[in-house]
């Protein structure tokens, strides 16, 4: 699963779920497709990594 | 008195598209100088026996053959006729060991002025079986390019289909229009 960027690349219009696209058009689409100079990149999303503001003790009370 | 108005389609009103299975659907109409259909003949023998009575065989259907001229400016016409292609950006190259893909190929002729009815030939599982390029000294680079198309596939349906909706302002007519040929998408996976 994921994201892509289909772009086509050639001089003929292509069609991509119901939509046209000429030379240089691009859309995002939910699934690869392939086809003759047409351009499928991988979106790839990027992954935030959110930092606990607070350090907290394992075995607190033990202590 | 009602008057009728003769009715024609001229190329400007078409638009051609080809679909190689498991891929997108290209807009070859401005590569196209010429369109014919042919084939699909239904002969039948007749057998002559004593008495006067005669047996009429019916022979099977032959095959559709489609044909377009087409102006070569690329490999894409290549790639219909061998799978091997390798792409690196906007370079491509094919090599004749492949073999040819299945295709479905259309054509739909829109009524011009009021845009009110259509006419749609669609060829599915069409293969390529030949693409021959001529460039004569005072022409271009063009080829004629054939498709064969079996008229049943490997379950007995039929591949080539034409539809026609004379109102698309009647909702069961324009309706059926399209969803004739969904479902032909679906059944030969060119969804």
């Amino acid at each position: 699963m994921g994201k892509y960027k289909i772009t086509n690349i050639g001089k003929r219009g292509v069609s991509i779920e119901g939509k046209g696209l000429s030379n240089g058009e691009s859309i995002i689409t939910d699934k690869p497709y392939n086809g003759f100079k047409i351009v499928c990149e991988k979106i790839v999303e990027e992954i935030k990594v959110i930092k606990p503001k607070k350090e907290f003790k394992i075995n607190e009370e033990s202590e | 008195m009602t008057d009728f108005t003769p009715a024609a389609y001229f190329p400007d009103d078409c638009i051609i598209t080809i679909q190689e299975k498991g891929s997108t659907a290209t807009n070859i109409t401005t590569d196209v100088t010429n369109f014919s259909d042919g084939g699909g003949g239904k002969d039948t023998e007749t057998i002559a026996h004593f008495g006067g009575a005669k047996l009429v065989i019916k022979k099977p259907q032959e095959d559709f053959e489609v044909t377009f001229d087409v102006d070569v400016n690329d490999t894409f016409w290549s790639n219909v006729m061998s799978g091997r292609i390798t792409t690196v950006g906007s370079a491509s190259m094919v090599t004749s060991d492949g073999t040819q893909d299945y295709h479905k190929v259309k054509l739909e002729w829109i009524e011009p002025e009021t845009g009110s009815a259509g006419l749609k030939l669609i060829y599915y599982n069409a293969l390529g079986i030949s693409y021959e390029k001529d460039n004569a000294a005072d022409d271009y680079l063009k080829a004629t390019v054939s498709f064969k198309i079996s008229p049943q596939d490997d379950v007995g349906s039929g591949q080539r289909f034409e539809i026609d909706c004379s109102n698309f302002s009647d909702t069961n007519g324009s309706g059926s229009y399209n969803s004739w040929e969904t479902a032909a998408n679906t059944l030969f996976g060119y969804s």
